[in-house]
């Protein structure tokens, strides 16, 4: 909703995709194959589509089809098959297209200058922590957005917003989500120690860009915090809403309302 | 397979023990490596940087990525299957990023998953995914009531899926197969 609301302000239209279905990541650990089809599928109709640029703001999502791509040009087998399989839809095998993440569109394409330029309320005296999350940055081997140690872009982009963005050691911890429907406990704790120690560390919101991250950190954050004996709550919020306010853009359109975490009594965006 | 809690899990965990000779799979390894992501098994030294790294191995008493590494290299296919902490990867990538040896860890536990449940029931979550993507096109159903809020908030309407060719996918990769077995 947020992502829709900022990118024409830099002069970027958004299409949606048709005929498309999940990445497969969900249902990878048992049948990788049919995962595999599901993703390379899903690149194969924006090639069709005829756009050179295909944007995935999951990191899992994102993950899948860097992966797969990956894969398929490792392995001539499966490159064989996976070509058969598309054929029987008349799809190609996509070669062109180019895959996006928020993370990057915003700061290798759109550059932090540029935005510091549109930004008309900057979010003086915020200080937020950054969660990359886990596979938009590794493994660096098929080609991640950011250093799969030092993931600094995030930062750069709400340091571009006039906030602060400070380090925290928590920073590269995963969310959780990919055992949330198999093992909840063992996914909220991990979620939930990450949100208690940046309580303790006074930060004033976690800023995120993946969905699936989002979910556990907002939506299940009440029940992550309470699994690692915590009480307190810490606002999460998307990356693309707090640019949203910086650019003036009125919270309702950028669905801050629909956060589970966020009240306006919490922080003044 | 129902929500169990770290420790029921660790609790029965089968890969402890004394290995018998007679347990030994001399092709597992190979079998392993046969499969995308699988090929660097055997350069495992067990130096152990994944699981020091690894954000469940924190919270767990028993999940260990380097034991589960081993096991598959020693060719303990039984045991390793049939473990219950395989399926507690969170795949965050931070073992396979990590590993000096450029093992990729968490693809390796992938693959036994895979193995795991061959020709066996699959874990009630995943079946249930699975359901959902090849009926719907999308892993989670989205409840109307959601559909309507959406609507109100004046973005477009989600795109439909073509839950044919979907259907057909997942025909030709045994997927619908996997996910129709009863209960």
């Amino acid at each position: 909703m947020s992502l829709r609301e900022v990118t024409p302000h830099f002069n970027i239209e958004l299409i949606d995709l048709h005929e498309t279905s999940c990445c497969g990541g969900p249902v990878r650990s048992i049948n990788t194959k049919a995962a595999t089809y599901l993703s390379i599928r899903n690149l194969a109709l924006a090639e069709k589509s005829g756009l050179k640029n295909l944007l995935v703001p999951c990191n899992e999502c994102h993950f899948m089809l860097c992966e797969v791509s990956h894969r398929i040009q490792l392995n001539q087998q499966l490159h064989n098959e996976v070509e058969t399989l598309l054929r029987e839809e008349n799809l190609q095998y996509p070669t062109t297209v180019k895959i996006w993440h928020t993370i990057d569109l915003f700061h290798d394409l759109i550059t932090p200058e540029k935005i510091r330029l549109r930004v008309k309320r900057p979010l003086k005296g915020l200080t937020f922590a950054a969660h990359p999350g886990c596979q938009i940055i590794r493994p660096s081997e098929i080609g991640r957005v950011d250093h799969p140690e030092k993931p600094r872009k995030l930062e750069t982009l709400i340091k571009a917003l006039g906030a602060e963005a400070k380090d925290y050691p928590e920073k590269l911890d995963c969310c959780g989500a990919a055992l949330l429907y198999s093992h909840k406990e063992a996914a909220l704790s991990l979620a939930g120690s990450k949100l208690k120690s940046l309580q303790e560390q006074g930060f004033q919101a976690l800023v995120d860009t993946c969905p699936y991250c989002h979910i556990m950190y907002d939506a299940k954050q009440k029940e992550a915090v309470s699994t690692v004996g915590g009480k307190s709550m810490i606002p999460v919020v998307y990356y693309t809403q707090i640019l949203g306010r910086a650019l003036d853009i009125p919270s309702e359109k950028l669905g801050l309302h629909l956060n589970q975490t966020f009240t306006t009594e919490d922080v003044e965006f | 397979m129902p929500q169990k809690n770290v420790k029921d899990i660790e609790k029965e965990d089968v890969l402890k023990g004394p290995i018998r000779a007679g347990e030994i799979d001399f092709g597992f390894r190979k079998e392993i490596a046969a499969s995308p992501g699988g090929e660097k098994l055997r350069h495992c030294y067990q130096c152990g940087t994944c699981t020091s790294d690894c954000p469940i191995a924190r919270f767990s008493d028993s999940y260990r990525p380097r034991e589960i590494i081993r096991m598959a290299q020693l060719g303990l296919k039984k045991r390793v299957l049939s473990s219950n902490t395989l399926w507690l990867c969170a795949a965050c990538y931070t073992c396979t990023d990590r590993c000096p040896q450029d093992v990729e860890v968490a693809s390796v536990i992938r693959i036994l998953r895979n193995l795991a449940v061959k020709g066996k029931l699959i874990p009630s979550p995943f079946k249930e995914l699975g359901k959902n993507i090849v009926e719907t096109g999308t892993a989670y159903r989205i409840p109307e009531l959601r559909l309507k809020k959406r609507a109100k908030t004046g973005l477009p309407p989600l795109p439909k899926s073509n839950i044919k060719a979907i259907e057909k996918l997942a025909e030709a990769t045994g997927f619908s197969q996997m996910i129709k077995q009863s209960d």
